[in-house]
């Protein structure tokens, strides 16, 4: 029988919004880099969730001793080498490689139907909707306060010391070593965390 | 005091995360911890991605690109 293929506004997940604007304010800021990882990202989720990429092989979840053994190399050649070093953009770029076809890996994104989605919405415990909106609500509020940060810091030097962003505010812990060391390893932790996650899920 | 207005900012809702942190790791039965949040959220594709290059994007902004 013949299958019609979902419209794009049907298999726009919310994830793949929160990529396309990110994407965005990144071309916006001026930093056309960081603009194509969020753009091509939400593309790829497009087109994946169009059926145009169910032919991509899964790749298996690494051994915890790999993930962990990968981190610990990366994380001494991050720590030993300068920031916004050649050796640094190797080593970021190795990883978001090696980390992107296992993020991509498990089972695929698909719209429930309504009747199902309403169904499983019902059966949703109010503790999780709550944490849900909580953080939501949290993570919006950020975004909103540092994008007001960087608009109204844009019209000259002085105006974006008057209202520093996160990464104005950021930039000289992590000159220091220490501040340094400690992003390196939480970042590191964090992605850990991340793969972990996914995989007891 | 539009500096101080600003980071007075970003310390409340910095505080606003730890306090939500550890309101839901003493009354789970209210608010899930937020590590579960994340591990029912990353079971479909798209989350699992974006979150993933959220996380990789403050590695390359952070510790290689021109952060400022």
């Amino acid at each position: 029988m013949f299958q019609r293929r979902p419209t794009l506004l049907q298999v726009l997940a919310p994830w793949t919004i929160v990529l396309l604007l990110a994407g965005g304010f990144q071309f916006f800021r001026g930093a056309p880099d960081d603009g194509i990882v969020f753009t091509l990202m939400a593309c790829l989720l497009l087109a994946d969730a169009l059926g145009l990429l169910s032919s991509i092989p899964r790749v298996r979840q690494p051994s915890r001793i790999l993930v962990y053994t990968i981190a610990a190399v990366a994380g001494v050649l991050l720590i030993a080498t300068p920031r916004h070093g050649i050796v640094s953009g190797i080593v970021v770029i190795a990883l978001g490689l090696a980390v992107l076809p296992v993020a991509w890996s498990g089972p695929p994104a698909r719209p429930l139907p309504v009747a199902k989605a309403k169904q499983s919405e019902e059966v949703r415990p109010r503790p999780l909707w709550r944490a849900a909106i909580l953080w939501s609500a949290l993570g919006v509020a950020i975004c909103l306060w540092e994008v007001t940060a960087f608009f109204f810091g844009m019209p000259s030097e002085a105006a974006a010391l008057e209202h520093p962003t996160i990464s104005i505010l950021l930039d000289p812990v992590l000159n220091v070593p220490l501040g340094h060391i400690v992003f390196v390893v939480c970042w590191l932790l964090g992605g850990i965390a991340l793969l972990r996650l996914g995989k007891r899920s | 005091m539009i500096l101080v207005i600003t980071v007075a900012g970003y310390c409340v809702l910095g505080g606003l995360i730890v306090v939500l942190a550890l309101l839901s790791r003493s009354r789970p039965e209210r608010v899930i911890p937020f590590g579960e949040l994340i591990d029912r959220t990353i079971v479909s594709r798209s989350a699992r991605v974006a979150i993933i290059v959220c996380w990789w994007w403050l590695g390359w902004h952070f510790l290689f690109a021109q952060t400022v």
